[in-house]
């Protein structure tokens, strides 16, 4: 999409992307897991860095790694000669990109136009938010309390074109919003054009002739600069400048929410999974709370150290949304599941989702004993497996075994209407009828059941209501061959 | 958890700290008491002799011990009259669950809808070990989403029972435990514990236990078979009699 020149757009640079996301998992984890609190905070505390091994660079370090003397684009060995404890991350692109995906879903909660700047930048558009929040200032409170709750460090800066703010915010180490053009203009002159996304080899053709700056670049035509440099980084030149629109493409909230952790430590038992799936879960809960909807099924993928990924799925038999209520069903699942290796990383998904149906009922009446009931089939699904959780069928049938059948439980099956039941028939049907063995008397009988002979499971049966000499009431029947069973008790 | 019986003056109860306690805990009762039963919520049982002998019926909620033998009419007892209760919800369309918890066999379904009742709302648990089954019936019983919960168990500890006759309180719901061992456990923590047994068309009916009462004398409730069916018992009833009789005698 291309939009005017007089646009005002905020670019916000997150430096540690990487690292600050490490941290955050620290912090998670200490919240709930006391045993290994001082251990874990230690550990969080220590200088640490992320290396990209394609440059042989440290791109990114903490405080205490900058105490230690390391600095940014310094080697690995130098690094290690400097402080020997160095703890250090390969640099892992997917993760950034996945993190700034996540700010982006949650800016998208107060802003609109947002534009992924692949791997550590996002880019809002501010103008059209402005009337909304009444100016710049109202609107940057709100982006930045968004912001800082993400806990990632970020440096926001403010301008008339996407690269002049991109510009600005890798140049400048604090932010800068304002809507002044002349004070953006300033700030612009003195930032230095290798941030910028002009290609290294025009770079250096324009650091040639002296153009180091964007105030170099305005000195002179433009028509002079396009003959030294590509179409490419004339554009960028040209955005820069202000004299082109820029071209972006907007980010699209997903329809399904996924999301993958990697664990600091391996976990063996599945009762210490539970703090890091509520912190998941969570995450799912204000997603779907955004979108007013529930779920039905949710799946989570554990990624086992030596062994295949354990995919499990998790059903509630009532669309719910909170995390406390999809712990509740998860916890009683894995109460069954043993673990073959220890699990190192886990990534839940859900796919699906209804939109919450809005209900004008009685607070008090009805509907509150239905949730209790179908979240009650939810939890003893989860525990005990469907296969022994059942309801029953009834067919249209003579052949009891036909007629009556448990089936996997439905909520929402039709109800059987009908009359003429009939009325003399036991509570009670064995699952299959056994050989009888004791004296019975005949209180009612026969009735004869002939049928089925269309299907190949016919069945010749006189059966008779008799009472046992200890006081049982029992169904029992005989074959056309004067065997006799029993099928059912009166209870 | 032995229930003692005090013939004691209503003061002394409140005095004592140590009887106070125990009364708050419904394990003791005084005499005034039981005729004050009456007047709580009770459910009839629809037997005038059986209402009489457990103060006015079943209690409002809780763990009921049945032990007899399968087959003696002990579910259709319980089902006509938790059916009673059950018809307030089904006019709200408030749809509450039969459990069953590892029943001897599978519940006819033919049965149930002549008894009226929709088997959408049944719900069977089994196949499952002792601990799974109880655990359920005690999730069924205390959610509060189910009218009865029938439990098919031979032997149950004092804690097990405890715990069922807990989450039964707490859900307003019903446990109901049948069980064919003849083994007398005199001190569970039940609300009710009755034995039945048939013979020919009698139901005997004897109170082991109830929470506040006596234990009582045997009942007899008279419970003929109820042919429904216009072939009621004939001649070749007769026939088929003798058939068995001699097929039985020829096995043995």
């Amino acid at each position: 999409m291309q939009f005017d020149t007089q646009s005002l757009w905020l670019y916000i640079y997150f430096p540690s992307l990487q690292l600050d996301l490490i941290q955050k998992q620290y912090t998670g984890i200490t919240e709930h897991d006391f045993a290994h609190t001082s251990e874990l905070r230690a550990k969080k505390n220590a200088p640490q860095a992320i290396y990209q091994s394609s440059s042989n660079q440290l791109i990114q370090i903490n405080n205490a790694a900058k105490v230690k003397g390391i600095k940014c684009g310094m080697g690995l060995a130098k690094a290690s000669l400097l402080y020997g404890d160095l703890q250090i991350f390969e640099y892992k692109r997917s993760l950034e990109e996945n993190a700034l995906e996540q700010i982006a879903q949650q800016l998208y909660i107060v802003t609109s136009d947002i534009v992924l700047a692949h791997p550590n930048g996002l880019i809002l558009r501010a103008q059209n938010m402005l009337n909304l929040y009444g100016g710049l200032a109202g609107y940057w409170r709100v982006i930045e309390y968004c912001l800082i709750k993400t806990n990632y460090r970020f440096i926001a800066s403010a301008a008339y074109s996407v690269h002049a703010a991109k510009l600005i915010a890798l140049h400048s180490k604090q932010h800068f919003i304002t809507k002044d053009r002349s004070k953006i203009q300033h700030i612009l002159d003195k930032c230095s054009l290798a941030y910028s996304d002009i290609e290294p080899k025009d770079l250096q053709k324009l650091a040639r002739v002296g153009m180091h700056t964007v105030k170099d670049l305005r000195r002179i035509p433009s028509a002079e600069v396009a003959g030294r440099v590509n179409r490419y980084s004339m554009n960028t030149i040209n955005e820069l400048l202000g004299l082109a629109p820029s071209k972006v493409k907007f980010y699209q909230p997903p329809s399904s929410f996924h999301e993958t952790i990697e664990l600091l430590y391996e976990i063996e038992n599945t009762e210490k999974l539970r703090p890091i799936l509520t912190h998941t879960l969570r995450n799912l809960a204000q997603f779907l709370c955004i979108r007013n909807a529930r779920t039905l099924q949710i799946k989570i993928d554990f990624l086992q150290r030596d062994a295949p990924c354990l995919s499990l799925t998790f059903n509630s038999a009532l669309p719910i949304y909170t995390h406390l209520d999809w712990i509740e069903i998860i916890s009683l699942k894995l109460e069954s599941v043993t673990l073959i290796a220890p699990i190192y990383g886990l990534s839940l998904h859900c796919e699906k989702h209804e939109t919450t149906q809005a209900s004008n009922d009685d607070l008090f009446a009805q509907r509150s004993s239905q949730i209790a009931g179908l979240s009650l089939i939810s939890r003893l699904m989860s525990k005990l497996g469907e296969s022994k959780v059942q309801g029953l069928s009834y067919a249209q049938d003579f052949r009891p075994e036909r007629a009556n059948q448990l089936v996997p439980f439905t909520s929402n099956t039709k109800k059987v209407t009908g009359v003429g039941f009939n009325h003399d028939q036991p509570g009670i049907l064995l699952t299959s009828p056994e050989v009888l063995t004791q004296q019975v008397s005949i209180i009612k009988g026969p009735e004869r059941i002939n049928t089925g002979w269309w299907d190949a499971q016919a069945i010749i049966r006189d059966y008779y209501i008799g009472q046992s000499q200890n006081g049982q009431r029992l169904w029992i029947y005989k074959t056309p061959n004067d065997q006799w069973y029993l099928h059912g008790f009166f209870t | 958890m032995i229930i003692l019986c005090f013939y004691t003056v209503q003061f002394e109860l409140h005095m004592n700290p140590i009887l106070h306690e125990l009364a708050r805990k419904q394990w003791v009762w005084s005499a005034t008491s039981a005729k004050q039963q009456k007047q709580k919520k009770c459910i009839s049982t629809g037997f005038t002799e059986l209402d009489k002998a457990l103060n006015a019926g079943f209690p409002n909620a809780g763990m009921i011990h049945v032990q007899t033998i399968t087959g003696c009419g002990e579910l259709d007892l319980f089902i006509n009259i938790l059916k009673q209760q059950n018809v307030q919800n089904e006019q709200s369309g408030n749809n509450k669950f039969w459990v069953f918890v590892s029943p001897p066999g599978v519940p006819n379904a033919e049965y149930l809808l002549a008894q009226h009742i929709d088997i959408n709302n049944l719900l069977v648990i089994h196949k499952t070990t002792t601990e799974e089954a109880l655990w359920s019936a005690e999730q069924c019983a205390k959610s509060g989403a189910c009218i009865g919960v029938f439990l098919w168990q031979k032997r149950l500890s004092q804690l097990q029972v405890r715990k069922l006759e807990l989450s039964a309180q707490h859900g307003q719901s019903y446990c109901i435990w049948f069980t064919d061992s003849k083994v007398k456990q005199a001190n569970l923590p039940l609300s009710l514990s009755i034995s039945m047994t048939r013979h020919k068309n009698d139901i005997a009916i004897q109170i082991n236990k109830q929470r506040v009462g006596w234990t009582q004398q045997s009942i007899t409730l008279h419970r003929p078979f109820n042919c429904h069916t216009s072939i009621k018992r004939n001649k070749q009833a007769h026939r088929a009699a003798k058939i068995i009789n001699l097929t039985q005698q020829s096995l043995n």
